[in-house]
């Protein structure tokens, strides 16, 4: 099934891409997912959203408009939408 | 709380546009006219917010903000001039609002929020707009605005985005529950344009105006995010760290 991944802010312009689509397998959880996409951007998620396992502290995850956490064992289901926001600030 | 808190017939003349706004009228003016607002640093942000504010009407403001005007401010920073880079932000702020407005009451900190500072500036508030680019500064203000209990409106952006949430300690997430740690590939200057900076400094405004006013429906637990390069607009619900090591102890002493 299709998932898609919404990046923002400084994901974003690291990765070059504000989105994609990728496919993963029945049951896969936004951890799972993660890790999926660390394989496929290790430089950017190690830069910015992964430290190890564990999301960075400045991270915020959301599938659809709900909050979330690695932590989180609900299966993601086709066509959910998960963002990662960066934290930004002022200027 | 600003003293001179009674309405005058100039006063109602001014803004007798926004007292016809049907659950603000006169009682919102005059909370607004007896508020204190610390807005931290008057920059692309905080330029728009204090403008706004005084705009609308807030009796006294506190501008904090240091250093000296620069080229580079000039794409954002709305209050300043071509012809006073070199001089002192604050100072060139003060007059450009004194200007629009002599009935506001301006007073400014030459220097940026710290800890060493955090605390006198957000007990004279009764409301704090967060406007800095460094981390340090927000999560001193965000300290000292939970322990106070000082509703804080936080304003951020990067390129074409922006986020926005108000918080209201004891009740919503707090800074710190939120981004625990300065995000260690932040850079203090990043890519933004004026426009960028100058719509999430009104819907900044606006929330401190409805916080302080007593109306409508802010931000509170919630995560505004807005994509101007999609114009796209985005409310989240935010959800509270029970182990926050800045609020979860507030949240304790309220319940």
């Amino acid at each position: 099934m299709k998932v898609r991944v919404v990046y923002t802010t400084q994901v974003k312009a690291a990765l070059g891409i504000s989105s994609e689509e990728p496919e993963v397998s029945a049951g896969c959880t936004v951890a799972k997912l993660m890790e999926e996409l660390a394989s496929c951007h290790p430089k950017v998620f190690t830069e910015f959203v992964l430290d190890g396992t564990q999301l960075r502290p400045s991270i915020l995850l959301f599938v659809g408009d709900r909050q979330t956490s690695l932590e989180d064992s609900t299966s993601l289901v086709e066509g959910d939408e998960v963002t990662i926001f960066a934290a930004i600030s002022g200027g | 709380m600003h003293s001179e808190g009674k309405l005058t017939n100039e006063d109602r003349a001014i803004h007798k546009w926004q007292m016809w706004v049907d659950d603000f009228g006169e009682v919102g003016q005059q909370r607004l006219k007896q508020a204190t607002v610390l807005v931290s640093r008057c920059g692309g942000l905080g330029s728009v917010v204090a403008y706004e504010l005084v705009a609308a009407g807030v009796g006294r403001l506190i501008l904090a903000h240091g250093g000296n005007i620069q080229f580079s401010d000039l794409n954002r920073q709305l209050l300043m001039n071509y012809g006073a880079v070199g001089q002192s932000r604050v100072e060139v702020a003060k007059r450009r609002l004194e200007e629009f407005k002599p009935q506001t009451i301006i007073d400014t900190v030459s220097e940026n929020v710290s800890e060493s500072n955090a605390q006198e500036l957000v007990e004279q508030a009764d409301l704090v707009v967060d406007c800095a680019p460094l981390f340090e500064e927000r999560f001193a203000l965000n300290r000292q605005a939970v322990k106070m209990r000082k509703p804080l409106v936080e304003c951020a952006m990067y390129d074409l985005e922006a986020q926005l949430t108000t918080i209201l300690p004891g009740k919503t997430p707090c800074l710190n529950c939120l981004y625990p740690e300065t995000p260690p590939a932040w850079k203090r200057e990043f890519p933004v344009f004026g426009a960028v900076s100058g719509t999430i400094g009104c819907l900044g405004a606006m929330e401190a105006i409805k916080v302080i006013a007593r109306f409508g429906e802010t931000l509170t637990g919630k995560l505004l995010v807005c994509d101007l390069r999609s114009m796209s607009f985005r409310t989240l619900q935010l959800n509270k760290d029970p182990n926050c090591n800045v609020c979860s102890q507030i949240d304790t002493e309220t319940e």
